[in-house]
């Protein structure tokens, strides 16, 4: 038997190699002849198969050894590498990951045979032929061929829903599925294999219906149509491992015709990764592997850091509180001995309430590589369904982040670059036609920004036409012709991040890129980030998130109203400024100021908070911008700035106007966090009340 | 939630408008002095705002307020009751705590329709003691209705 600590050694090196397979095979596609890289894989799979052998993993020591088997070949000339046989390397690369997820037991029991069979089979030089409507390899038809599944044609409903879920990265795969002859129980069976898929994906059809599938009322077949983000690999094995189940078979359905692509596209249109990134390949697993034998790593329970930094929390309170009771013993004794030791401490326990607060704060950091490692492969797996030639290139991937700004960050990066691809970026033919290179560039870069972390995702493809998505405003009816045509572009362009602005039906109009973009900014704006466009017709778009580096601490602007303290998230505030009562203008019932030739919606926190308001005449205002919009926010007084930890409201209070948390004083006491974007989301029909005068 | 089934239960017992009521010992976390306590604004008027436990930010409800009656003095003796309902913490404030005490299940009456002008939904039942008469609260209903119908919900998932 094998310690914890070892398994946990062999994986850390399991995943390590894994992700060179993956690297390599990408730069592989590109550069078949790269003896490097061949070498690389060769060196990983037999690696792997080593350690995996040694620790009686047997099934992924036998696929990894028809890897090295395959990639000696390949070195020594006897085999050429085609787009064919990578397919079926990244379908075992996947069923690599399947086998780890095994071992660890975050998965299901994992048949390998049918890869290791593929894997084999290319040893002759030459793989399965591949079929035009599909990416990956068929499912394999049964040896004794008894049974051939013919498709149910798809309707127009189904098209439009998988439409529309491509648009939002998901897959559409048809699947067909024949149970065992001597299956006892149909319907338990039908009723388990739904559950199985519906945590893949969500099944948008079955043939038969799935009550009369639940009722047993079907024969040994049945077809469903699922919407997913899996592979079909990882669909295929997963639905093989489930017993009695005698065969499986998959269909990718491309529902996204785009024009000429699907055509063209041709049996290999390989996805294609840039030199940039190639070179970055090459160095940074190097760099990786010499570390990660040094580091030393446990894992922790997110929870548990949480816990730690609401102690660590505590400790600041009592810090502030022993000081200042150091201050009061050093008035009242002089220079006593005894001050200056409470003193000493004091200062002391602040350094290292510091330090230990800044180390927990790092523990929860990541690598955003953890998601940007992920792209590559989705990139030429998008780029090869659409026909289309990308040069890919990842920056920053070092580039660090709070864990749990990492995970809201994925889903609307996916989505950004699957549009970039999708409509952003022109077909071979079609770039070639323009002038440009054969090759769309698409640039995924993070980087640190002061306080900030600004990911840009950065296409040279058709851009956005402004003057369209203005005649889409007017259509909706958000605008007149006229005060659609006073919009800045700027503005225009905001109005993509609209919900429901954009439609299925406008998607080639607006080369689609308004479709979920409300998602996506509201998913940004949900961990305090920003989201900025810039694009310029037929040359491309530029999409730049700026993300705090963590969701728990904040700088803000401190005021306060009433005697309470309130903060305002600095990333918010453009600037304070003192007024006059009398430079209060009125428009019809609202109140407006004019700072630099801009007029600002007027809004009194006391009043909007139902407190009350105050008759000064000198009043203090906090300029607070959300989205291109301003909002001038009378406060009682100015505090200044300060770093706050982000506490939730709780469940019991739940959302609360205004107000997005609230934080824990030097003093133990609670303030309130001020909810810019709502406030000025509040005042905001006040504003458009103004556009239009 | 409640503890029927048991023989015999412990109590803690306040004082609340001269009535004395008694809390399930199993849902209490602690009873604290009052503190400076931050408002909420646009909140419900029950609803006295929120305090900082130990890094946690936990709400605090006037009891009396919530019973639909008049807040009462603010004195030395005023104590924070810390609840636990399923996993929400919450506080509320009461005029002075006096004691824990154990009562048997026997002893344990339903309430009567009307009780001092506190609705029957928050009270689980009565209890005789020593020729005393303790209104037993069923914390779980302390909360919104509504608060508490999502809360079953995710439970029940």
């Amino acid at each position: 038997m094998f310690s914890d600590i070892e398994i946990g050694v062999f994986l850390d090196e399991l995943e390590e190699k894994l992700q060179i397979i993956n690297d390599n095979l990408l730069v592989l596609e590109r550069e078949p002849e790269n003896q490097e890289v061949l070498q690389e894989i060769f060196r990983a799979a037999h690696t792997i198969k080593g350690s995996s052998g040694v620790m009686g993993y047997e099934k992924m020591a036998s696929l990894t050894h028809e890897i090295e088997n395959l990639f000696d070949k390949i070195r020594q000339g006897q085999v050429t590498v085609d787009s064919e046989m990578i397919n079926i390397l990244f379908e075992a690369s996947d069923a690599l990951r399947m086998l780890k997820d095994e071992i660890t037991g975050d998965g299901v029991t994992v048949d390998v045979s049918e890869v290791v069979a593929k894997v084999s089979g290319c040893l002759g030089g030459h793989c399965d032929t591949p079929k035009p409507e599909s990416q990956a390899p068929e499912a394999p038809v049964p040896a004794d061929g008894e049974y051939r599944h013919s498709w149910v044609p798809l309707d127009d409903v189904v098209e439009s829903v998988i439409r529309e879920a491509e648009l939002k990265g998901y897959w559409a795969f048809q699947v067909a599925l024949v149970l065992d002859e001597s299956c006892q129980m149909k319907n338990v069976r039908a009723f388990l294999i739904f559950e199985t898929l519906q945590q893949m994906g969500e099944i948008i059809r079955s043939v038969p219906a799935a009550e009369d599938l639940q009722e047993g009322r079907f024969d040994r077949a049945f077809e469903v149509i699922l919407l997913t983000r899996e592979d079909q690999g990882q669909i295929y094995n997963t639905l093989m491992s489930i017993a009695e189940v005698h065969m499986v078979e998959l269909k990718l359905i491309a529902a996204l015709q785009t024009a000429e692509g699907q055509k063209e596209a041709g049996p290999a249109p390989s996805g294609q990764e840039g030199k940039a990134e190639t070179a970055e390949e090459k160095t940074a697993p190097t760099k990786e592997r010499g570390s990660a034998r040094v580091v030393k790593t446990v894992r922790v329970d997110v929870q548990k850091l949480d816990t730690l930094m609401n102690l660590v929390g505590e400790l600041v309170i009592d810090r502030t509180r022993l000081s200042r009771f150091a201050e009061i013993f050093e008035s009242q004794y002089r220079s006593d001995e005894l001050a200056e030791s409470i003193n000493e401490i004091a200062n002391h326990l602040g350094q290292v309430t510091s330090d230990l607060q800044e180390q927990i704060m790092k523990a929860r950091m990541l690598p955003v590589s953890q998601i940007f490692n992920r792209f590559p492969r989705m990139v030429r797996d998008t780029a090869q369904k659409l026909g289309k030639e990308i040069d890919f290139i990842v920056e920053g991937k070092e580039t660090e982040l709070d864990r749990n700004v990492i995970e809201m960050i994925g889903d609307p990066l996916i989505h950004l670059i699957r549009n970039a691809i999708d409509h952003g970026i022109e077909t071979p033919e079609e770039r070639i036609r323009k002038g440009k290179p054969r090759a769309g560039r698409l640039e995924l870069k993070a980087s640190y920004h002061e306080s900030h972390i600004v990911i840009t995702i950065e296409d040279d493809g058709k851009g956005i036409d402004v003057n369209k998505i203005r005649q889409r405003a007017v259509d909706l009816g958000l605008y007149d012709r006229e005060g659609a045509a006073r919009l800045s572009d700027r503005e225009v362009l905001d109005l993509i991040f609209r919900p429901g602005f954009s439609t299925a039906s406008s998607v080639s109009d607006l080369s689609g890129r308004g479709v979920g973009m409300d998602v996506v900014r509201t998913a940004i704006e949900q961990i305090n980030g920003m989201v900025d466009l810039d694009t310029k017709l037929g040359e491309g778009s530029k999409f730049t998130i700026s993300l705090p580096l963590t969701l728990a601490i904040i700088r803000s602007l401190m005021v306060s109203l009433d005697d309470q303290v309130y903060a305002f998230p600095l990333s918010n505030v453009q600037e304070t400024l003192r007024i006059n009562a009398d430079e209060i203008r009125r428009i019809g019932n609202n109140e407006v100021i004019v700072v630099r030739e801009r007029i600002l919606p007027l809004l009194r926190l006391s009043e909007f908070f139902g407190m009350g308001s105050s008759e000064a005449d000198k009043l203090y205002v906090v300029i607070v911008a959300s989205a291109e919009r301003r909002v001038a926010v009378v406060v009682d007084r100015l505090l200044g700035e300060q770093e706050i930890v982000i506490k939730s409201l709780g469940e019991y209070l739940g959302d609360v106007v205004g107000l997005s948390g609230a934080t824990i004083l030097g003093d133990g006491q609670v303030a309130l966090i001020v909810d810019a974007r709502g406030i000025v989301k509040e005042a905001g029909i006040v504003e458009d009340v103004q556009y239009a005068g | 939630m409640s503890s029927q089934g048991r023989e015999e239960e412990q109590i803690v017992v306040f004082q609340l408008h001269n009535q004395t009521y008694g809390i399930d010992i199993t849902s209490v976390r602690e009873i604290i002095r009052m503190e400076e306590i931050t408002e909420i604004p646009n909140a419900p008027d029950f609803l006295e705002g929120i305090i900082n436990l130990r890094g946690g930010i936990v709400p605090i409800i006037d009891l009396g307020k919530r019973f639909g009656l008049v807040s009462g003095e603010r004195t030395s003796q005023s104590r924070i009751i810390i609840v636990q309902v399923s996993n929400q913490i919450f506080g509320m404030i009461v005029d002075s705590v006096q004691e824990v005490l154990r009562v048997p299940a026997s002893s344990i009456e339903p309430p009567p329709p009307m009780l001092g002008g506190v609705d029957a939904a928050y009270l689980r039942g009565v209890a005789l003691l020593e020729e005393r008469l303790v209104i037993l609260l069923e914390h779980s209903r302390i909360l919104f209705e509504k608060e508490q119908q999502q809360l079953e919900e995710v439970i029940n998932q």
